[in-house]
C-alpha cells in the first residue's frame, strides 16, 4: 500500500503494510518522536496528532485509512524553539508539565479545540480534553493553560 | 538519542592523557574535551565550560516530581549562578564516583540537598581564588552573583567563563563555607522554570521510549498467563514466518523470590515496533499449564479475613489493649477493604539493551540505576563496571520503575542477538504484569470510656513487598515495608495495639506512590473521623485534643536497622492548627460547606494536612476546593511542591476510585477502559497549597502529597453521601 501525505508540511511517501498505525510511521519512519505511545487503543490520547486539522489518535489510525494529500501535524509541527504555538507558550508559562509524557497529546487536543472554539467554556474544555489522560494529574493547569492560550490567540488576532 | 562521542569516563581519561598531571576521582583539573574547549570540573557533580554553560549532574532522576531541577537550583544558588546558565543531566552507572543511584520514598531532594550545596560551594571557592590570583587581594574580597565573580568593594566583575581556566588550577578546598540561608536567592523562589519544560512543549524531550541506537531492532514479549506456564513447543515457527520478524525464542523464567521476577514467555524481535506487535496479534499461543494457581481477588480477601481472625503480629503497643477492652463503656468496630491498584504511568515499560565489546549497556527509564546494574551484572556473570545503565527522562513512574523486570527482559533478549534491541511493553502488558499496590483489609476497634476515646486496635492484612520479594529485609515475622505506615498512629490513647496479619499470594506487589500509607493512613484517618463523629466532636478539634494528650516527642518503632523515629507532636499540632485556621474550617463548616479532613506525619518526617470541600453537582461528587498544608522544611521549589499536591489530589482520587482485580490467577483489566483513572472532568476546581515557613532541613513531598489527601477526600465524600465509605473503590455518584 502506498500513500503520499505531508507531515508538518513535508512530503512523505508511505509504502508498506496498510494496517500500520500512523503513530509508528510518524515515530519510526518520519523520526518524529514527540508523539507518544500510551495505550495502543485510542483510550489515553498520548498519541494525538492532527489529520487535516482534526485530532486523531494516531495509534488507532491505520495508514490505509489515510488518503493521498492528507496533511498530518505533530507536536513538532505545531511550533518549536522561538516560534511556539500559543498553546505551547501557555503550557510553558504555567509550567503545566510534570513528567510531560502525555503533554504533546494534550497540547494537540487543546490546539484543535481552540482552532474551532476560540473562547471555550469550562464544559467545552472538559469535553475536548476528556480523551487525554494525565497520570501525574496536571488537569487543573491544563484547563488554565487552555484559557491562557485562548487569550493569547485573541490578542494575536487583534494585533 | 544522541550518543556522545565520548562518555564521561572516557572523556576524563582522554582529557587526562591530553593535559597530563591530572588525578581522577573528583580531583581538580582543566580538560580539553573533544571539542577542545576548556572545562572546569571542581568535582564530579559540576562542570563549567569555557562558554559559561554550567552542567549539574543529578543522581535523583526526573519522573515529573521536579527533583532534578530542584537539586540543580540548590547547586546554582550556592554557586551564585544564573539559572539560565544551568543545564541538568542524569548520571549513568559509569563511575563509582556517583555512589548508589536510586530515588524513592520521597527522598530525592533531602538526600541531595547537602551534597549539592557542598559541591557548589567548593566550585565557588575555587572561582573566588581564581579571581584573587587574577586581580589581586584575597579570595575573601570576592563574591559570586548571576554567574559573575564580583569584587566586594570595587564592584568589578568577571564572568565565570573568564575564570574557568584559572579556577581549574586552584587548590580544592576540603570544606568550603556554605552560604547562610538568608543569602539564598533561588531556593524558595516561586517562578523558577523547570529545566525539562522547553523540550517538553516542543516535543523534543527524550524519554526512554525515544532512545534509538543504530541497527536497533524492536522486541515484544508474550508472557505466560500463569507462573510456570510454557508455550507449546512448536509455536515459535509460526512467529518466525510473520513479516518483519527476525527472531523468536523462548525467554527464560526467573521466578521469585529472585528479584526482579521475569516471567519468561515468547520473545519476538522484528524490524519495527508494529511488525513485532502484529506478529504477536496474528498468532494465538497455546499454553501448556501445569499446577497453575488460579487465585482470585475474592480468594485473597477471604485469606485476609482468616488472617485477621488470628492473632497476627503485634508491632506497637501502648498500655494494655485487652484490659482497656474490659474497662470500656462502649466498643466501636469497623472493617475497611482496599483494592489492588496499578501504577499505569503513561509511558509503558521499555528498555534498550546491547551487548558489545564485552559490555552490557542499557538505556531505560528507571528509579533504580545502581540496583539494576548490580543485579544485571550478577545475572550475566559480569563485573559491575561492565554494566552501564543510562537513564533518560521517565514518563511517569510512581514507584513502578523501582522494579527492574523490563530492563532484565530487554537484556535477556539482547544477550541472544548481535544487535541492540528495544523492548516495548504494550499497555495490556503493563496492566496485567505490573507490581501492584497491595489490596488490604482492616479491622478497627475503639474503646470509649467516660465519654472519650480510651483505646484503639488497628489490624491490617495485606501482601507485603518485603515478605514476598525481599525476605532478607524481614524482621522476624514483621514486614516493616508495610507496617511502618501503621505504627505511626500519632494520637494519644491509653491503650493501643497495632498488629500485622500478612498473607501471601502469587501477586506481584510493589512500591506505589505513598506505599502502604495509602492503605493505613486512609483507614486510620477515616477511623478517627468516625470516632469523632460518634462522640459528637468536630473531627479537627478531636484530632488536636488527642494529640494534646501526647508528650512533645513520641517514639515510633521501625525496622531495627533504621531505629525508632522521633515524632515531634507539637510540630504536627502546629500544622493542623495552621490548616484549620488558614482554610477557615470552622467558618466554612458553619456556612454549610461539606468538608473532609485528613492528615499524616509521613514517614515520621513530613507533617501534612488536607482539607477537601465537595458538593453534589448533578448527582456526581464535585471536588470544589482542596487546601493542602505541608511542613517539608526548607521549600526549595515552591511551584514544584504545589504541582505535587495538585497532581497528588488526582492520584489520591485514583486510589479511591480505581481497581485491579484478579480471576483465575490473572488480572481482569487490560487497558484504560477497564482500569479507570481520573480524567479532566473530575479535576478539583481549586487547589491551594500552603507551605509552612521553615528553616529546617528539607524532607519529602511526593508521597505526603497523596497520603493525607486520600482520607480528606474520603471523609468529605462520606459526609456528602451521608454514608461512611469503607469498601473501596467507591463511585462518585451521589443519590
Amino acid at each position: 500500500m502506498r500513500r503520499a501525505i505531508t507531515i508538518n508540511g513535508k512530503d512523505m511517501i508511505y509504502d508498506g503494510d496498510g494496517s500500520t498505525p500512523l503513530l509508528w510511521f510518524v515515530r519510526e519512519t518520519a523520526d518524529l518522536r514527540g508523539t507518544k505511545f500510551g495505550c495502543g487503543a485510542g483510550l489515553c490520547g498520548a498519541c494525538t496528532v492532527h489529520l487535516n486539522g482534526i485530532t486523531v489518535r494516531s495509534c488507532s489510525t491505520p495508514m490505509e485509512t489515510l488518503e493521498d494529500g492528507d496533511a498530518v501535524t505533530t507536536i513538532e509541527g505545531l511550533g518549536s524553539g522561538n516560534r511556539l504555538h500559543p498553546v505551547q507558550a501557555a503550557w510553558l508559562e504555567l509550567d503545566v508539565a510534570q513528567c510531560g509524557y502525555c503533554q504533546a497529546g494534550q497540547m494537540m487536543s487543546a490546539a484543535a479545540l481552540l482552532a474551532d472554539t476560540p473562547n471555550p467554556s469550562d464544559q467545552e474544555i472538559e469535553d475536548a480534553m476528556f480523551g487525554n489522560v494525565c497520570r501525574c494529574g496536571t488537569y487543573g493547569r491544563i484547563a488554565k493553560a487552555v484559557k491562557r492560550a485562548a487569550t493569547k490567540m485573541a490578542e494575536e488576532a487583534g494585533q | 538519542m544522541k550518543i556522545e562521542k565520548l562518555n564521561r569516563r572516557q572523556f576524563l581519561a582522554y582529557s587526562g592523557a591530553a593535559t597530563g598531571g591530572l588525578i581522577l576521582g573528583g580531583q581538580i583539573a582543566a580538560f580539553a574535551n573533544a571539542e577542545e574547549s576548556d572545562v572546569f570540573f571542581p568535582n564530579v557533580w559540576l562542570q563549567i565550560a569555557e562558554d559559561g554553560q554550567i552542567t549539574v549532574w543529578v543522581k535523583r532522576v526526573e519522573m515529573g516530581q521536579g527533583t532534578r531541577s530542584s537539586l540543580a537550583m540548590v547547586a546554582a544558588d550556592e554557586l551564585g549562578a544564573n539559572w539560565e546558565d544551568i543545564k541538568v543531566r542524569h548520571v549513568s552507572t559509569d563511575s563509582e564516583d556517583w555512589g548508589y543511584i536510586i530515588v524513592g520514598g520521597s527522598g530525592g531532594l533531602s538526600s541531595g540537598y547537602d551534597l549539592y550545596r557542598e559541591m557548589a560551594a567548593q566550585a565557588r571557592e575555587m572561582l573566588l581564588a581564581a579571581a584573587a590570583v587574577k586581580a589581586g587581594g584575597s579570595k575573601d574580597d570576592y563574591n559570586t552573583e548571576n554567574s559573575f565573580v564580583i569584587h566586594s568593594t570595587t564592584g568589578q566583575t568577571w564572568p565565570f567563563a573568564s575564570l574557568v581556566e584559572m579556577a581549574a588550577r586552584m587548590p580544592k578546598p576540603q570544606k568550603a563555607p556554605l552560604k547562610d540561608r538568608s543569602e539564598h536567592k533561588l531556593i524558595g523562589k516561586k517562578d523558577v522554570k523547570r529545566k525539562e519544560h522547553t523540550d517538553i512543549v516542543g516535543g523534543t524531550a527524550e524519554y526512554g521510549i525515544d532512545v534509538v541506537l543504530p541497527g536497533m531492532r524492536y522486541a515484544t514479549i508474550i508472557r505466560p498467563p500463569h507462573f510456570g506456564a510454557r508455550p507449546r513447543a512448536d509455536m515459535l515457527a509460526a512467529f518466525r514466518e510473520q513479516p518483519g520478524v527476525e527472531a523468536a525464542f523462548l525467554l527464560d523464567e526467573k521466578p521469585y523470590p529472585q528479584i526482579p521476577v521475569v516471567r519468561g514467555g515468547i520473545a519476538i524481535v522484528a524490524s519495527s515496533t508494529w511488525a513485532a506487535q502484529k506478529a504477536r496479534a496474528n498468532v494465538e499461543v497455546e499454553w501448556v499449564l501445569q499446577d497453575q494457581n488460579e487465585f482470585s481477588s475474592d480468594g485473597i480477601f477471604a485469606k485476609m479475613d482468616k488472617a485477621l481472625a488470628g492473632k497476627g503480629d503485634v508491632v506497637r503497643q501502648v498500655g494494655n489493649w485487652e484490659a482497656g477492652l474490659e474497662q470500656a463503656d462502649e466498643i466501636l468496630e469497623a472493617e475497611y477493604q482496599l483494592p489492588f491498584l496499578a501504577h499505569a504511568p503513561i509511558e509503558p515499560m521499555n528498555a534498550v539493551a546491547v551487548f558489545r565489546e564485552g559490555k552490557l549497556e542499557v538505556w531505560t527509564p528507571t528509579q533504580a540505576q545502581t540496583p539494576m546494574q548490580q543485579r544485571l551484572a550478577t545475572h550475566f556473570g559480569m563485573p559491575e563496571k561492565d554494566v552501564v545503565v543510562h537513564c533518560p527522562l521517565l514518563g511517569g513512574s510512581f514507584g513502578r520503575r523501582l522494579d527492574q523486570d523490563y530492563a532484565f527482559e530487554a537484556a535477556m533478549i539482547a544477550h541472544k542477538v548481535s544487535y541492540p534491541v528495544r523492548l516495548l511493553w504494550t499497555r495490556e502488558d503493563d496492566m496485567q504484569f505490573g507490581s501492584y499496590r497491595s489490596a488490604s483489609k482492616h479491622k478497627m476497634k475503639a474503646t470509649i470510656r467516660n465519654g472519650g476515646l480510651s483505646g484503639c486496635a488497628i489490624k491490617g492484612s495485606h501482601i507485603g513487598v518485603w515478605s514476598q520479594f525481599e525476605p532478607h529485609m524481614m524482621n522476624g515475622p514483621i514486614d516493616w515495608s508495610a507496617i511502618s505506615a501503621a505504627v505511626s498512629w500519632p494520637y494519644g490513647v491509653d491503650h493501643l495495639s497495632v498488629s500485622q496479619h500478612l498473607v501471601r499470594e502469587d501477586v506481584m506487589v510493589g512500591w506505589w506512590r505513598g506505599v502502604y500509607a495509602t492503605n493505613y493512613k486512609l483507614v486510620q484517618e477515616c477511623w478517627i473521623d468516625e470516632i469523632a463523629l460518634h462522640l459528637g466532636k468536630d473531627p479537627v478539634e478531636f484530632r488536636l485534643s488527642m494529640l494534646q494528650r501526647q508528650p512533645d516527642v513520641v517514639m515510633i518503632p521501625d525496622h531495627p536497622d533504621y531505629g525508632d523515629k522521633e515524632m515531634d507532636i507539637r510540630r504536627f499540632e502546629r500544622l493542623i492548627e495552621f490548616a484549620r485556621d488558614t482554610a477557615g474550617w470552622k467558618e466554612r463548616k458553619r456556612a454549610g460547606k461539606i468538608l473532609g479532613f485528613g492528615s499524616d506525619y509521613y514517614s515520621v518526617r513530613t507533617p501534612v494536612a488536607v482539607i477537601a470541600e465537595v458538593s453534589n453537582r448533578d448527582g456526581r461528587v464535585s471536588i470544589d476546593r482542596v487546601d493542602c498544608f505541608i511542613d517539608c522544611g526548607i521549600a526549595v521549589n515552591p511551584d514544584a511542591i504545589a504541582a505535587q499536591f495538585e497532581g497528588g489530589v488526582l492520584w489520591a482520587l485514583s486510589s479511591l476510585t480505581s481497581e485491579i482485580t484478579f480471576e483465575n490467577g490473572q488480572v481482569q483489566q487490560s487497558n484504560f477502559d477497564g482500569f479507570q483513572v481520573p480524567r479532566m472532568d473530575v479535576r478539583p476546581k481549586e487547589v491551594n497549597v500552603h507551605i509552612m515557613p521553615s528553616d529546617v532541613y528539607p524532607s519529602g513531598v511526593g508521597e505526603p502529597a497523596v497520603t493525607a489527601t486520600m482520607p480528606a477526600l474520603a471523609n468529605a465524600i462520606s459526609a456528602l453521601k451521608g454514608e461512611r465509605q469503607r469498601i473501596f473503590p467507591i463511585d462518585l455518584d451521589v443519590a
